[in-house]
């Protein structure tokens, strides 16, 4: 075989052939590109530790880590709303960068997926969203904000089959912070990502990220009934999140972190068997590990 | 964390690249890359760099490429097909991109990236078999395939071309 390079002059190719060729040499990043990324990656890995390295490889500086963190998750959300406008345009997963340890997979495609291991209700995934919550998420959301935590998680064994299973720990957080069901619904409603208009679905992403940034934070400070509170928060406010897979890892890593190990597995269990290919999966199965 | 930031800043432009190379749509190469990275971060401390850190990286990103291009197949089936690359008439620098691109699309994965590896990267077949984990013979025989491709979809093109000017010129006169 002739290994001489075609974009090389006197080549086999001819001129054309050559300069399309040649055309795609200079294609590299555009200017900016190096620290967007980077601010996403951050964003969904944590802030450096230790001095931090200078640009070297030719992109911008890196502004300091904690603001960084801070807004990270709003621009990210920001730059990826083009994406997921056109993954939930064509019915397929999405991909959105977040706090807390990183990317995560919402809406797995196709639509509808058998998925063992979990009630039906989570294995139907949709496309499409309804256009209210269902019935027993509408009442949890209108819960008194007066509840006690505890009350609060005995309220919630109620409606969290995997968690019902389990015995509470004394002291304890409240066991189940999300459901692991919760984007669940096989409503044939309108498609919602269709219709709600771009700017508010921007919106509600960027809250949903700080949200779940603020609860990481304190995760990780170990202010475990902060987090609890946060991510509560949360899930009242985003019935149908975007960013399931964060908040449910937030709240399995909550329940390892207060001792409820045994819930933590469960919880684990189903999380790999919905989302095997989760870049929170390596973390997760750590967690189930170390409860054996 | 340094040393992944490190890697991050000698080879993000690598990454990008490679990820263009492989098919990945520019609108989501900043996804792309990130995914790359998150990858890297996640596996940092099972490479154990007696193997060149390019190659882990290019192995990574193809993964990503293909598995984008399964998605992007999932996409096309659901609106009926890609939209057919712009046509233009005078040769510069995008519409030889545009070109490239086609021809490119036209290949399988494996040969895009033997094709891409070689002709555009410089490297040679032994440096691309062990970055591909095939032989190097396999290496060969896919890049003959991928330039018999690129000649090809270029030839078909200009002869397109050379068709739309002949009727220009008929209703010319």
């Amino acid at each position: 075989m002739n290994t001489k390079r075609w974009i090389d002059d006197a080549s086999d190719a001819d001129e054309l052939e050559r300069e399309v060729l040649r055309s795609g040499l200079d294609e590299g990043p555009p200017a900016g590109a190096e620290s967007e990324v980077w601010r996403g990656l951050l964003t969904a890995i944590g802030p450096p530790v230790g001095p931090p390295v200078g640009p070297g490889g030719g992109g911008a500086p890196v502004p300091p880590a904690a603001p960084v963190a801070a807004g990270g998750a709003a621009a990210k959300a920001a730059s990826t709303l083009g994406t997921l406008a056109k993954g939930f345009a064509a019915g397929i997963g999405v991909s959105v960068a977040v706090a807390g340890g990183a990317r995560i997979i919402e809406r797995p495609a196709p639509a509808v997926r058998a998925i063992p291991t979990v009630s039906q209700g989570a294995e139907a995934v949709p496309a499409t969203r309804p256009a209210a919550a269902a019935p027993g998420r509408a009442a949890s959301t209108s819960e008194p904000t007066a509840i006690t935590q505890t009350e609060r998680a005995q309220a919630r064994a109620t409606d969290s089959p995997p968690a019902r299973a389990v015995t509470v720990p004394v002291p304890s957080i409240p066991e189940s912070p999300t459901s692991a069901l919760e984007p669940a619904s096989t409503s044939s409603v309108a498609a919602f990502p269709l219709l709600e208009p771009a700017a508010l679905r921007k919106s509600q992403l960027e809250q949903e990220a700080r949200l779940l940034e603020k609860a990481r934070a304190e995760l990780r400070s170990g202010a475990l009934a902060a987090a609890f509170a946060t991510l509560e928060a949360s899930r009242s406010k985003f019935s149908l999140p975007e960013l399931y897979q964060e908040r449910e890892a937030l709240a399995i890593e909550l329940l390892h972190r207060s001792g409820q190990r045994t819930a933590a597995s469960e919880r684990v269990r189903a999380f790999l068997a919905r989302f095997p290919e989760s870049p929170h999966a390596a973390r997760l199965r750590g967690f189930m590990a170390e409860s054996r | 964390m340094p040393e992944f930031e490190h890697i991050y800043r000698q080879h993000f432009a690598f990454v990008w690249r490679s990820l263009l190379r492989l098919g990945v749509p520019r609108s989501d190469l900043p996804d792309a890359t990130q995914d790359v990275f998150l990858v890297v971060h996640r596996r940092l401390a099972e490479f154990d760099f007696r193997s060149r850190i390019t190659t882990w990286l290019y192995a990574i990103s193809l993964r990503i490429a293909s598995n984008r291009r399964r998605a992007a197949a999932h996409r096309y089936e659901v609106f009926g097909g890609a939209e057919p690359p712009a046509e233009a008439e005078s040769p510069h620098l995008e519409e030889k991109r545009a070109m490239l691109e086609q021809a490119l699309d036209a290949m399988t994965l494996d040969q895009r990236a033997v094709f891409t590896l070689f002709e555009l990267e410089g490297m040679t077949g032994d440096q691309i078999a062990p970055l591909l984990d095939v032989p190097t013979a396999t290496v060969h025989s896919r890049l003959r395939l991928a330039r018999e491709t690129f000649r090809r979809v270029l030839a078909r093109r200009r002869a397109r071309e050379r068709f739309d000017l002949g009727r220009m010129g008929e209703r010319i006169t």
